[in-house]
């Protein structure tokens, strides 16, 4: 009598037990390369500890092989929920199908992959065009355009350039603003930019009047380039407020760095990661159907913040940047947030 | 004069040199065609030596290592870490430029001497320690400044990069010109004399005419075009770009070491035979751990002029550079097997690439086509070297 | 770089009653492998003496500890009758002992001037290599070995077998070689370099210069040596006046070692 008594009493503190099992989130980085994914990792972090879920992680050092097997191992450690920051969109799907059929859900990370069931946050990247462009035109709306583009093989390389091409659009037709230069960097490698920007400047004989340049490293090297044939200053923008940029846009030489509060962006992934593991409906995802595929995806935009002169005190009252790094070298009597 | 094929074979010609020389030209006037006078713009000759720069100078060193039997996969990843090291040093802990450098130059010692001394004394092929090289070196630029992009801004540091300021002036430009002419005459006249007093016959002087006067027209040719390059907002032409002449002056040390020093002597004779080396007495180790140290300050230089081109230091600088050094030191004769490669051939070799990409970039050829093109490239050249060596007899 | 001078030895006078090379009780072992076991050999000025053996005999190796390229477990060297230490090439070049070994140790992508002074190259006075000094001395070189020889130039990969071998043999030429270790002198050459080189040991003799040949050819043995020993195993077997011994009874000694029954062994040169 009394052992049956222990005995279902053990069962029903086991089974009490298990369903308080710790939520494993995993999450795949492609490569830490970019300055931004620190800032990515501790919100995530910091999120899914609020919510008492533990947190593991894979870097794929930049190889889309490597990607795959890290995804397996991710699942091998017991992840329930997945968190992938996808490298290439078509080569990560076998790993994406893989944690389907183990019915572990699957969030995409800042950069589109499309499957069933898959889960899209970001950054609207589109958006992100949209203000890169916006930015320059509202200050040269007339001239000659260069455009710098990231890697070929990154789906957001084409979203930016899309959106770039909606907000030009007009003007373009107009004959108001001339592509005269377009390039893709490999590896979105500043040096590489810089060389494609000095053959661009050769090649129209240096009549470059403003450059849309898509990530604030790649900005880096267009502006060394240009600073090279004594025509910084021209609006150069870039994407992802890069403490460098930043101060960049603070000394004039870039105009706009639009900047993803990625903090936001981890939160927003951890939690939809925490509310998938408890098997619910991520609140706030809507359906898109705007990926190459046209494949319906429950996604969640957030809207990123073009910085530029006017509006630098909102990168320094978020601590993105301190404002010793902002300001370095900077005229303090020409930038009021640096007085 | 006498003008039979004896008499040139005996000259000691390097044909395959004028070969090379002979495709660079061919490649620049193809291009210039087809960029409508672009090409051979002053203003695109100047992008091109800038950006040639960092690769021709490892790739003088890279030569003296593949010669010698070894290999550095590494050097793109360490070059990166010193640069990122000397621009965190410069930016975030406000050393002096002149400090940051000596200290990114005993950064750089320390990993080669580490790497020296595995291949050196344990015996490790450099194959292998030098990959691991590649994939801690690239870890360590990254952890160096956390990630974060390092800044440049002093004035006379960022001129070593070259750009807007970095351009000696057409006069100190004229006058390089004139001392190096007038080097290249006198050696060429020690030559004579030293050959008379020791019995050993020399060319007919019309041979050795030419052959002086051959680099003599290249040099005056290159610094009258740097010198027609004229940025519209500066009041005077550029003149020779400064990564150039610090490339300049590291070719011209290197081949003093390999022609002139039994240094260079020693490590021709490791990759030619190294069981021989050993047996005549040669400090095999001692010359190995040297030839590293060598490539640690060449590695620093590269460094410096890198970042201050791009004036920052980011945490993939240098990334896949091992690679075009490489191709630039293949492409310019020097043989896998070791034992055989030229200083002049690194630097024709780096030219040709750089030419090619840069003249694809002109004319708007894909990306993808581009680094297809380069590879085959590379691909022509090593298979005409196996063919020449053939020729020659001199088959390895 | 090593600090010596590179200006070759003066010949001391040869005093042919004093033993030149002195081996004693070599031993070397190669991991478990004794490779030389408790070797003792004798050399006088002026005397050829052939060591003979099968392939791992120890022969080579023994030549080789004397030449510097293998340090020496435990035994003694003694030359003139003072006990040195040789421990490198160089500390064996510096006592005047030349090697020319079976596989010539040349740097095949290097001309012949160079291979001939390599690692005791001349300099300048700046400390830089003295091309045209070597060039000089090595044709003169070259020339009284073999007059037809003027490709010093091109890289020794390109030249004929007898001609790579002037080239080894001139370093022991230039350097004035005591004594001389020739490993299988004539194993590639043709009948008439085979007696280039039979004349040179003679005109090597008759300076004063000692020899060790190491050697299969037992007409080249026969027709070059004053005295010769035999290994096996590591172990010496016998050295005998070649004049006092018969072509079977060496090979008995080679293949089954067995020291031939009424030969006296002596250890001093042949008279």
């Amino acid at each position: 009598m009394k052992l049956k008594r222990h005995l279902s009493a053990l069962a029903i503190a086991m089974a009490a037990g298990s369903s308080f099992a710790q939520l494993v989130v995993g999450v795949s980085y492609d490569a830490f390369q970019e300055e931004r994914w620190k800032t990515d990792e501790a919100a995530i972090k910091a999120e899914l500890a609020k919510a008492g879920a533990k947190y593991i992680m894979s870097d794929a050092g930049a190889s889309t092989e490597k990607q795959l097997s890290d995804i397996d191992g991710l699942i091998a450690k017991g992840a329930k929920v997945l968190i992938i920051l996808g490298r290439d969109k078509d080569a990560i799907l076998p790993a994406v199908n893989k944690a389907a059929q183990q019915k572990i859900p699957v969030i995409a990370y800042d950069r589109l992959f499309e499957a069933p069931g898959v889960t899209y946050i970001t950054f609207d990247n589109k958006e992100v065009g949209r203000m890169t462009a916006r930015a320059i035109l509202a200050v040269k709306p007339k001239g000659n355009y260069a455009i710098i583009k990231g890697d070929p093989g990154d789906a957001n390389a084409n979203f930016l350039r899309e959106g770039q091409a909606e907000v030009l659009a007009d003007a373009i037709k107009k004959g108001d603003v001339k592509i005269v230069g377009e390039e893709f960097t490999a590896g979105w490698n500043p040096q590489n930019a810089q060389k494609n920007m000095e053959q661009i400047l050769t090649k129209t004989g240096n009549k470059v009047d403003a450059v849309v340049a898509q990530n604030d490293g790649m900005a880096g090297g267009v502006v060394a380039a240009l600073a090279a044939k004594g025509l910084q200053g021209i609006p150069v923008s870039g994407q992802d407020g890069d403490l460098a940029a930043l101060n960049r846009v603070a000394l004039g030489t870039q105009t706009v760095s639009v900047w993803k509060n990625s903090a936001d962006l981890g939160t927003a992934a951890a939690k939809a990661a925490v509310e998938l593991g408890a098997g619910k409906a991520v609140t706030g995802a809507a359906d898109w159907a705007g990926g190459e595929k046209k494949m319906t995806l429950k996604s969640i935009f957030l809207k990123p913040i073009p910085v530029t002169k006017d509006n630098l005190d909102v990168v320094l009252k978020s601590g993105h940047i301190s404002k010793a790094a902002l300001c370095k070298g900077v005229d303090a009597s020409k930038v009021a947030v640096c007085k | 004069m006498n003008m039979d094929w004896q008499t040139l074979k005996r000259a000691q010609i390097d044909w395959r040199m004028v070969l090379m020389s002979t495709v660079l030209v061919v490649i620049a006037v193809v291009f210039n065609v087809l960029s409508e006078g672009i090409f051979l713009s002053p203003e695109n000759l100047y992008n091109i030596a800038q950006q040639t720069a960092v690769v021709g100078i490892l790739a003088t060193v890279m030569v003296l290592i593949i010669v010698a039997r070894h290999i550095d996969l590494s050097v793109g990843s360490v070059m990166g870490f010193v640069g990122v090291l000397i621009a965190f040093l410069i930016y975030t802990a406000n050393w002096s430029w002149q400090a940051a450098c000596l200290m990114g130059l005993a950064a750089a010692i320390a990993v080669s001497m580490y790497q020296g001394a595995l291949t050196a004394f344990v015996g490790v092929p450099s194959f292998v320690v030098t990959l691991g090289g590649l994939m801690s070196f690239r870890g360590a630029a990254y952890l160096v400044a956390d990630g974060k992009t390092q800044p440049l801004a002093d004035p006379f540091f960022l001129k070593l990069g070259g750009g807007y300021n970095g351009g000696i002036g057409t006069t100190a430009s004229w006058i390089l010109a004139a001392l190096l002419c007038c080097g290249l005459l006198l050696a060429m006249l020690n030559k004579r004399r030293a050959k008379k007093i020791y019995g050993v016959p020399t060319n007919p002087a019309w041979v050795d005419l030419v052959l002086v006067l051959i680099p003599v027209a290249i040099v005056l040719a290159f610094v009258a075009t740097m010198n027609a390059y004229h940025i519209p907002n500066k009041d005077a032409p550029q003149g020779v770009p400064i990564p150039v002449l610090i490339w300049g002056a590291v070719a011209l040390v290197i081949s003093f070491l390999v022609h002139r020093t039994r240094f260079g002597r020693y490590i021709f004779a490791i990759g030619g035979n190294p069981d021989a080396a050993a047996l005549v007495g040669i400090p095999v180790r001692r010359v190995t751990m040297l030839l590293f140290l060598l490539l640690a300050v060449l590695i620093t230089i590269a460094a410096i002029v890198a970042i201050s081109r791009l004036n920052a230091g980011t945490n993939s600088l240098g990334n896949n550079l091992e690679l075009l050094v490489i191709a630039a030191t293949v492409i310019g004769g020097t043989a896998l097997a070791g034992g055989s490669g030229t200083i002049i051939g690194s630097v024709l070799g780096a030219l040709i690439m750089q030419c090619i990409d840069s003249g694809m970039l002109l004319l708007d050829v894909s990306i993808g086509t581009r680094y297809i093109i380069i590879g085959q490239v590379l691909i022509a050249a090593v298979v005409f070297d196996v063919a020449y060596r053939k020729w020659t007899g001199d088959a390895l | 770089m090593n600090a010596t001078d590179n200006t070759p030895h003066s010949k001391p006078a040869i005093d042919t009653s004093r033993c030149l090379v002195e081996l004693r009780n070599i031993r070397k072992a190669f991991g478990g492998v004794l490779a030389v076991d408790e070797v003792s050999l004798n050399l006088y000025p002026g005397e050829v003496v052939a060591v003979l053996g099968h392939n791992g005999a120890g022969k080579s190796t023994l030549m080789k500890m004397l030449a510097g390229a293998y340090p020496i477990d435990s035994g003694e060297v003694l030359l003139s009758g003072e006990k040195v230490q040789i421990r490198s090439p160089s500390d064996a070049q510096n006592l005047g002992i030349e090697s020319i070994y079976q596989t010539l140790a040349l740097a095949d992508n290097l001309d012949a001037v160079a291979n001939l002074f390599l690692g005791r190259e001349l300099l300048t006075r700046w400390r830089t290599l003295d091309d045209h000094r070597m060039d000089a001395d090595a044709r003169k070189v070259f020339q009284r070995l073999n007059k037809n020889f003027t490709n010093i130039r091109i890289p020794v990969r390109r030249l004929s077998g007898g001609q790579r071998q002037v080239v080894a043999i001139s370093r022991a030429i230039y350097f004035n070689a005591r004594i001389l270790i020739m490993d299988e002198p004539t194993a590639a050459l043709g009948p008439e370099e085979t007696a280039m080189v039979g004349n040179l040991i003679q005109q090597l003799k008759a300076e004063g210069v000692g020899i060790f040949l190491i050697s299969h050819d037992m007409h080249d043995v026969f027709a070059l040596s004053d005295r010769l020993a035999v290994m096996k195993n590591g172990k010496r077997i016998g050295t005998y006046r070649t004049q006092d011994v018969t072509e079977d009874e060496v090979l008995g000694m080679i293949i089954a070692g067995k020291a031939p029954a009424g030969k006296t062994q002596t250890e001093r040169p042949a008279r």
